[in-house]
């Protein structure tokens, strides 16, 4: 037991390391889900991503108010991945985020609320 | 006193020298020149007196004088010129002629002139500026003196100065008349007056000048030089017309446009041509289409109209191209793109009323020629090509036409087989496969039942009834929710019976009966009459009842037969609360609530022997619209799927950019990115798809 509680700092030091994290995230998935669902409830998802995202995601309350309000489904695993990458790509202000790429539309409708929320206009490329 | 030589035009010079009458022709006879006997005395003080008028004159200018005073004199002094010539013709002719370096008379003269007088800065510009002057008091309405202007350029031309000095001025004083002028009548046009009516004027204006100026050119008419006539007309058009075009065309042009006013459009699209702003005039065409459509298709407070409202702005703005814009090929392409635009700006909606349009005309039955109904189809056809959302249109024209065949609404074979053709040649036979098919099955239907009424062994099975059925061919058809109904025995029966001997000859497939379409004609027996009552199948059977119960409650009706709820209310509605009372509800009233009592209603009286009440078939409610294009968006998501698979299996792996682009191009009707991304999510959901794990942005099919 001791053992195992020594362990755990180590541990928190390396999910703080990119490329141990992502594994980590992508599996959070199937282990949250029910045996047969193909989707994450909601509010599964948001519990997991208070867990995982904190330090890492400024927006995350706004996200999860978003959901709350405006998506209210269970969470597909396009989207979990996905949003992972768009943590790690997006500005700040999601100043350099392309509506028009390859984006799940829920993440697109986050982003128009998030700009909305913050004041924040979007950039036209030159 | 010298006179000037114009009193001597055409005539011979008179020769002031002793030369005695000319003999009359025939003997050549020998000229001899004798010297005066006695020298002409000129005045004395000829050099003088002249000297002094010479230097009046100038003074004159100097002083600015009346100006064709002064003018008129330094004009005499020039003609003068051609009097000293005419005087020592002789003498120009031969000692002048023959010593080279001695100028002829004239040019010496015209040489001193142009040196003495004219050369002096400020005789030149005074002189010019007096012309000039008395050319604006012309364009002012005055009126002046054309001899003496006349001469006086032409004077300017012999003495070369006329290109080199006096145009260029004329030209500037020209451009600062008109800018000035323009810029009054343009800037003074807003005002109580229609924008069209003021353009149109100021137009009529500008052409005016025009010619005016032109005028002033012409030789013998009036006295500019013929070679200023292209500089000027290039002046006046800039001043007047090209520096304004934006303004005139936002006044001016959407007014004209909405009077129709095809003769003052023509004289714009003629003088804007004139100065490169044709261009402009297009793009204001095309604003002004868009913005007219766009009102007219998006106010749905006009949707019983809009089809005819379309047709009739398409051909005025037809007559208006061919009319007042010579059928510019421009002006035509922007015609048709503005068009497509905003027919487009309201989704599905214009498709689904040009179907119902069309319908209302292959329905309608007198006082239509079969000529007109030809016109008007072509006209929507003409519409149908703009739009792009044609499966729209597809889906509500076959629900329509499903209608017309069943319940044998249609005018005329031929008009139907006229658009289906003409549908054909637009849009290909994929498109008007199904609705052949719906006719084929209706002939088909006819001969089966041709078979069925003389094969006497099922006919007597069924009794009373008489059966007229049609057997439709589930693919060409709409689909059509199935509906749950009890039907009384003898037509339970008669379904039955024939469906046995369709069986017979057919006994691989599958007969759904679909009520909601049936219709019967009852024959009923009033105290006063007997009636034959038109009727859908749902009303007859709710009908039946009351052959063993005079009155029956709601309830009772609905645990009888088993109609839906909504559709017993519609039935029941249409039999109780119209104009036609076959039965009587208790309480009155137009609605229908299931505490409500039905009676059989026995003292129904009606002039004709024949009675349409199953009208309600015909009509479509608001749902059923709502219901058909529904439908379409989601055989359109089958169809994005299909397309998104089918591209996938080839190329295995694609980004996200050439994905979209390629259906794009694949896909016949308008979707946008977001409603594709959305299907794409849904593919990856269902595991057709996945990302690739490098790349977030690249697909990948799984096989």
């Amino acid at each position: 037991m001791e053992k195992m509680r020594a362990v755990i700092p180590r541990l928190r030091e390396e999910l703080k390391d990119d490329s141990t994290f992502k594994p980590v995230y992508m599996f959070t998935f199937n282990f949250a889900r029910q045996e047969n669902q193909k989707s994450l409830a909601l509010e599964t998802a948001i519990a997991f991503w208070q867990l995982l995202l904190t330090d890492r995601f400024k927006h995350l309350d706004m996200w999860i108010e978003f959901l709350r309000e405006n998506h209210g489904k269970a969470i597909s695993r396009d989207t979990w991945n996905l949003l992972l990458d768009f943590i790690q790509t997006s500005g700040e202000n999601f100043t350099n985020y392309d509506s028009e790429g390859a984006w799940p539309v829920l993440i697109d409708s986050f982003v128009e609320y998030a700009r909305e929320e913050l004041g924040v206009a979007e950039t036209t490329e030159s | 006193m010298l006179q000037t030589s114009s009193a001597n035009k055409g005539k011979a010079p008179a020769l002031p020298t002793g030369i005695s009458g000319l003999r009359p022709a025939g003997t050549p006879k020998k000229l001899v020149i004798k010297a005066f006997k006695v020298k002409p005395k000129l005045p004395e003080t000829y050099e003088s007196d002249t000297w002094d008028k010479l230097k009046r004159a100038v003074h004159a200018i100097h002083d600015r004088r009346p100006v064709p005073d002064s003018l008129e004199e330094l004009y005499k002094i020039f003609a003068a010129q051609i009097m000293i010539r005419s005087i020592f013709l002789y003498l120009d002719r031969t000692y002048v002629l023959q010593t080279a370096s001695l100028k002829s008379l004239w040019d010496m003269g015209i040489e001193l002139f142009r040196s003495n007088i004219m050369d002096d800065t400020d005789v030149r510009r005074k002189t010019i500026e007096g012309i000039l002057d008395e050319i604006e008091r012309e364009r002012n309405g005055d009126q002046v003196s054309r001899e003496l202007l006349r001469s006086l350029l032409r004077m300017f031309l012999d003495l070369s100065i006329y290109l080199s000095g006096f145009d260029p001025a004329f030209r500037d004083r020209t451009e600062r008349y008109y800018r000035a002028e323009s810029d009054r009548l343009v800037g003074g046009m807003d005002g109580g007056v229609s924008g069209g009516t003021v353009v149109a004027r100021y137009v009529l204006h500008v052409e005016a000048r025009l010619g005016e100026e032109v005028e002033r050119c012409t030789p013998g008419v009036g006295y500019l030089d013929l070679g200023s006539k292209k500089g000027l007309v290039a002046v006046v058009e800039t001043e007047l017309v090209k520096r304004h075009v934006r303004v005139l065309l936002d006044k001016g042009f959407a007014p004209l446009m909405d009077e129709n006013r095809m003769e003052d459009l023509a004289r714009m699209f003629d003088l804007f041509g004139r100065v490169g702003g044709r261009d402009e005039m297009r793009h204001k065409f095309a604003e002004y289409i868009k913005k007219t459509g766009t009102a007219l298709i998006m106010d749905s407070s006009r949707d019983a109209t809009m089809v005819e409202d379309l047709l009739k702005f398409k051909s005025r703005l037809d007559e208006i191209l061919a009319k007042s814009f010579c059928s510019n090929e421009g002006f035509a392409n922007s015609l048709k793109e503005s068009f497509e635009h905003f027919i487009n700006s309201r989704k599905n909606k214009p498709a689904e009323l040009i179907a119902k349009f069309v319908d209302s005309k292959l329905k309608s039955g007198k006082g239509v020629s079969e000529r007109e109904i030809e016109g008007l189809l072509d006209q929507c056809l003409v519409l149908f090509r703009f739009i792009q959302g044609k499966d729209v249109f597809e889906a509500f024209y076959k629900k329509d036409l499903a209608k017309r065949l069943l319940l044998s609404k249609s005018a005329s074979v031929d008009a139907e087989k006229s658009m289906l053709s003409k549908l054909k040649t637009e849009c290909g036979s994929g498109f008007t496969s199904k609705l052949e098919g719906m006719f084929k099955d209706m002939e088909v239907s006819k001969d089966f039942m041709m078979g069925f009424k003389q094969s006497t062994k099922f006919v007597e099975r069924l009794g009373s009834v008489e059966l007229n059925a049609n057997i439709l061919t589930a693919g060409y058809w709409p689909t059509y929710p199935p509906q749950e109904v009890i039907l009384p025995f003898e037509l339970a029966n008669a379904q039955e019976v024939f469906k046995e001997f369709y069986m017979q000859k057919h006994s691989g497939r599958r007969l759904t009966w679909m009520n909601s379409l049936g219709s019967c004609v009852l024959k009923a027996e009033y105290p006063k009459a007997k009636k034959e009552l038109s009727v859908s199948l749902f009303q007859a059977v709710v009908l039946l009842l009351f052959n063993d119960s005079r009155s029956l409650t709601y309830t009772e009706i609905r645990e009888q037969t088993s109609i839906e709820a909504r559709e017993l209310e519609r039935t029941l509605q249409s039999l109780a609360c119209g104009k036609l009372k076959i039965l009587h509800k208790h309480p009155k009233g137009r609605d229908v609530a299931t505490t409500d009592t039905f009676e059989y209603n026995d003292a129904f009286e009606y002039a004709l022997t024949r009675i349409k009440v199953n009208a309600i078939q015909l009509k479509e409610t608001a749902e059923e619209n709502k219901g058909t294009t529904e439908r379409v968006f989601q055989d359109r998501q089958y169809q994005v799927d299909a397309a998104i698979v089918r591209i996938m299996k080839m190329r295995k792996r694609l980004s996200h950019a050439v994905l979209l682009s390629e259906l794009f191009e694949h896909l016949k009707f308008p979707i946008q990115a977001p409603d594709l991304k959305k299907r794409i999510e849904s593919l990856i959901d269902r595991e057709y798809l996945e990302r690739d794990a490098k790349d977030a942005t690249v697909y990948v099919y799984l096989a």
